[in-house]
């Protein structure tokens, strides 16, 4: 097979350009689906007919909780493309995504815990997909801790990536932690593969916001990695020249 | 008007939503906040060494 897409898509420079064209585009779309679909989830999409008005935090529990595991294992392939082949990039987006999931973690434990009280009647409890995803918010600050305390380059991107792989063991956990366990919470609403369970004036606002979170996610990881790439890059040619035209521009 | 606020208290569950979708939004927006302010302060530092280094 030939290695050289990702070579390319390893060069620092080469990320830098491809990025930047993308990155408008990705905000956009995010913006747009975002509106769109919590405007209609908030306001058109019909009362559920057992939760009433409580389950439009689904919107955007859902989309975060999704995001959040899916971040998780974007951390373990990253680790593993480093590890493999040595790509600097690969740390890059690893040490860049790991806060953005804990930021996606955060939400999806808070928004829960709201939609918690009214449904459940506790704002936490002590169940396996609760718990699992507690555990997922410290695996983040576990690699981000460790990324911090080794100064030695190279030994914190092994680190991470090796605490990243090993803690990705969590996510079929709490993916099937509805099905081994018998949970207060309820079992997957949404799914990319199979027929939804809800009608389409319910499911497809949650289609929206789902998808405006990935693009979210997509650009504030562009914007995050083009940063720690600029940093790292200074001194070579191509950065001195986009730092420069980046003074300039806020003068 | 009075149709407009009573769809907005949602049925008694009105707080728990807006909270919710308060708290998403406002975390959301403050991590595209920080990192703006992030790159801002990288390149001031910058060219803060450029000008000292320039008036040497």
């Amino acid at each position: 097979m030939n290695w050289v897409w990702l070579h390319k898509w390893g060069s620092p420079k080469w990320f830098y350009a491809l990025s930047g064209r993308y990155l408008p585009w990705l905000t956009i779309t995010s913006v747009v689906l975002l509106t769109v679909g919590i405007v209609w989830g908030l306001f058109f999409a019909p009362p559920d007919y057992q939760q009433g008005n409580s389950f439009r935090i689904i919107y955007i529990h859902v989309p975060a909780a999704i995001l959040a595991q899916s971040i998780y294992v974007m951390l373990a392939v990253a680790g593993a493309v480093g590890l493999i082949w040595k790509i600097k990039l690969a740390d890059i987006a690893l040490r860049q995504a790991a806060p953005i999931g804990v930021w996606m973690t955060v939400i999806a434990l808070m928004t829960g815990s709201i939609w918690g009280k009214p449904t459940w009647g506790a704002y936490w409890v002590w169940d396996a997909r609760l718990t699992s995803m507690l555990i997922l918010l410290f695996l983040y600050l576990g690699v981000i801790a460790l990324g911090q305390a080794i100064t030695n380059r190279d030994n914190s991107a092994r680190a991470c990536a090796v605490l990243s792989l090993v803690g990705v063991v969590n996510i079929p956990i709490i993916k099937y932690s509805v099905e081994w366990w018998n949970t207060l919470h309820q079992s997957a609403s949404f799914s990319f593969t199979q027929k939804p369970a809800m009608p389409t004036q319910m499911w497809f606002p949650l289609l929206l916001t789902v998808i405006g979170f990935y693009c979210y996610f997509g650009a504030m990881l562009f914007m995050r990695m083009r940063l720690e790439v600029l940093q790292r890059e200074n001194g070579s040619q191509w950065s001195t020249t986009e730092i420069d035209r980046l003074i300039g521009e806020h003068k | 008007m009075s149709s407009f606020i009573s769809s907005l208290a949602m049925g008694g569950h009105g707080g728990y939503v807006w909270t919710a979708y308060g708290l998403c939004i406002f975390l959301m927006l403050l991590n595209v906040v920080l990192t703006f302010m992030a790159r801002r302060r990288y390149l001031d530092q910058l060219s803060k060494r450029r000008q000292r280094e320039a008036s040497r």
